[in-house]
């Protein structure tokens, strides 16, 4: 798998200082400059390491959905939440790891966002919603398995999940 | 014994519900596939059209999209949306007298299967 190849990082360290305060991006990929409405939000997330290629296009496409206005879905979709989303990117942040493949940030009518992988091996969605500091995890083999949890496994078991989605080229 | 969600049973297994699917409820893959995302489902109360209304009214299944150039539009079977154990009422409106709602709580495997079951009649435009 190409994608999967190209995608291949030198090993990243990343953390997250804590996820319950507000999360902060205050990292050496030139992300404040482009996202001014998350710096005077205050939304920071602390990296050391090297994130993946797509991480600044990944993080584009998140800080984006906080421009949908409230109806946005024609459904009385509430505004994404700051919150909501910075804990989803935390998350990426935290589960990162060499040749991890980009995820999907895909905006709730609730005001939250999920984070979806699909891949040979099925599928895996965390969905952060807004006010809880709960993450719902579901993984599914795209067959009859799947596994739906509100307090999701460890990083290390995520990660675990995201290469089963990606069979074993992401191994 | 399981709270059974509320579910009209004049609205038949066979009659279609019709849902709006924002641009952003399109995930396009590494490969340039498309698929359409289990958010575009998750709504407690989910808004829908049921085409069988549209239809008595002389109104295609596009119409739900008249005011909204840019959403796409994904259709699912109602049969299949009670084999979910989840409900179908009618909840007309001034605006929209097809309107109707499914109830029933939606976890995101039933989010997945509703996405599963749903054909997605007109992409959203830029997908």
């Amino acid at each position: 798998m190409a994608a999967l190849a190209e995608l291949t990082a030198p090993e990243v360290t990343a953390t997250s200082p804590c996820h319950r305060s507000p999360v902060g991006l205050t990292s050496a990929y030139g992300l404040l400059e482009q996202t001014p409405s998350l710096q005077s939000a205050g939304l920071a997330i602390e990296a050391s390491g090297r994130l993946p290629g797509w991480f600044p296009e990944f993080y584009r496409s998140g800080t984006r959905l906080l421009d949908l206005q409230p109806g946005w879905d024609s459904y009385g979709g509430r505004r994404v939440e700051l919150e909501a989303l910075g804990r989803a990117i935390v998350q990426v942040v935290d589960l990162n790891f060499p040749g991890m493949p980009a995820p999907a940030v895909v905006p709730l009518g609730s005001g939250g966002v999920q984070l979806e992988w699909h891949g040979p091996g099925g599928e895996l969605v965390l969905g952060f919603e807004p006010g809880s500091a709960a993450t719902e995890f579901y993984w599914s083999d795209a067959g009859t398995s799947e596994e739906l949890v509100v307090l999701p496994p460890s990083p290390p078991e995520i990660r675990e999940y995201v290469r089963r989605v990606f069979g074993a080229e992401g191994r | 014994m399981t709270d059974l969600p509320a579910d009209d049973h004049a609205i038949r297994d066979d009659d279609r519900a019709l849902r709006r699917v924002h641009p952003k409820w399109v995930v396009r893959e590494s490969d340039g596939t498309v698929r359409l995302s289990s958010a575009a489902f998750r709504d407690d109360e989910m808004s829908i059209n049921l085409k069988s209304l549209m239809s008595k009214a002389g109104r295609p299944p596009e119409d739900t999209l008249t005011g909204y150039p840019d959403f796409g539009l994904a259709e699912i079977v109602v049969a299949d949306i009670r084999s979910l154990k989840l409900g179908v009422v009618a909840a007309p409106t001034q605006e929209e007298p097809a309107h109707a709602i499914v109830t029933g709580r939606k976890t995101q495997s039933v989010c997945r299967k509703l996405r599963d079951r749903a054909a997605c009649l007109v992409w959203p435009r830029g997908a």
